[in-house]
């Protein structure tokens, strides 16, 4: 059996997707966070073992697009 | 300029503010503000959202907010975790205010949540089967076998539709045995540990094989090595398994909380 060589990528997940949320009117909201989808899918390809795999293919529809200024995945390279 | 604004990491069950040693996010002192029964483990900052053009700064980030956690679970047997990148910000009252009022306004959610995750880590268990195998194993099935004998002695053409409706028959007992065992793992997993739910990543990882389940599972140290023991036990050719974590409880957190 494997263990934890999946444990960065599932820990990004569960960071950015999930635990407590609190009420929008108390907090710098999501939405006005730059954290953008090319910086995400970066942050994830930058782990190496993972390059090899398919990641993040859906990622896309996790981040409001009409926050993000132009498309920033056709302006990135990934370095493998 | 000034921190006018708080970063949350989580939230433990503790009665009382204090420093902490441990450093944050960018090195940033962490300590605990109190209301009632509960603590928030923050760190003083501005009214910005952490984020990078780089992406191993951001993934940094990530990984500083979750050692709090970490050790958080170590030190005060579990912690109710923030999602990343929570800024309480200064409204008519201060970020401080803020923070006590919602603790206080919360106090009976956090109650029922440190109920169901004080003592438990939360694991990623994914469940993979390797179909080629698995047919070899059910090719002994009667449908199968009454199908491959229903071809004996018919003509070329017959033989052609025979044969593709053996196919689709065949495929429909393999997702029957697939359906059969995802709700067979899924039950014998949450019957061992303190709570499971199928995982609604967005990540796809290894996708040269084929999933059969992706759970997140809530667990304590005898319940964990429970599920190991109860998986070891059903790995073979067809099945394999992944395990990540322990990580702070963020699956199950979400939904009573908000």
């Amino acid at each position: 059996m494997k263990h934890n060589n999946t444990g960065i990528v599932e820990l990004i997940d569960r960071a950015l997707n999930k635990g407590v949320i609190l009420n929008a009117d108390l907090i710098v909201t999501v939405a006005d966070v730059p954290l953008l989808a090319a910086n995400l899918k970066l942050a994830l390809a930058s782990v190496e073992t993972m390059l090899k795999y398919g990641v993040m293919n859906d990622w896309l529809t996790a981040v409001p697009l009409d926050k993000v200024e132009s498309n920033p995945i056709e302006s990135v390279e990934i370095k493998n | 300029m000034a921190d006018d604004a708080l970063y949350v990491y989580g939230i433990i069950k503790f009665g009382f503010d204090f420093d902490w040693k441990e450093k944050g996010i960018n090195g940033e002192n962490v300590y605990a503000i109190n209301q009632g029964d509960f603590s928030a483990l923050v760190h003083d900052c501005e009214e910005k959202a952490y984020t990078s053009e780089d992406p191993n700064k951001i993934k940094e980030l990530i990984v500083s907010h979750n050692r709090i956690l970490d050790k958080a679970m170590e030190v005060f047997n579990c912690v109710i975790p923030l999602h990343f990148n929570t800024i309480i910000k200064k409204t008519e009252t201060s970020p401080q205010l803020n923070l006590k009022k919602w603790l206080e306004n919360e106090n009976d959610r956090l109650e029922r949540l440190w109920g169901k995750v004080k003592g438990m880590r939360e694991y990623g268990i994914r469940i993979y089967y390797d179909k080629d195998k698995l047919m070899q194993e059910i090719s002994a099935d009667e449908g199968i076998k009454e199908s491959e004998e229903n071809m004996e002695g018919k003509s070329t053409g017959l033989k052609y539709l025979l044969q593709a409706k053996a196919k689709s028959k065949i495929d429909e007992i393999i997702q029957n045995k697939i359906n059969n065992f995802k709700q067979k793992f899924y039950a014998d997993i949450k019957a061992i540990s303190g709570d499971a739910m199928l995982s609604n990543s967005r990540i796809s990882i290894d996708e040269e094989k084929d999933i059969l389940l992706n759970l997140s599972i809530l667990a304590d140290k005898q319940q964990f090595e429970k599920i190991i023991r109860t998986l070891e036990r059903k790995e073979g050719k067809v099945f394999s398994f992944q395990i990540a974590g322990p990580f702070a409880p963020y699956s199950f957190v979400q939904n009573e909380a908000q």
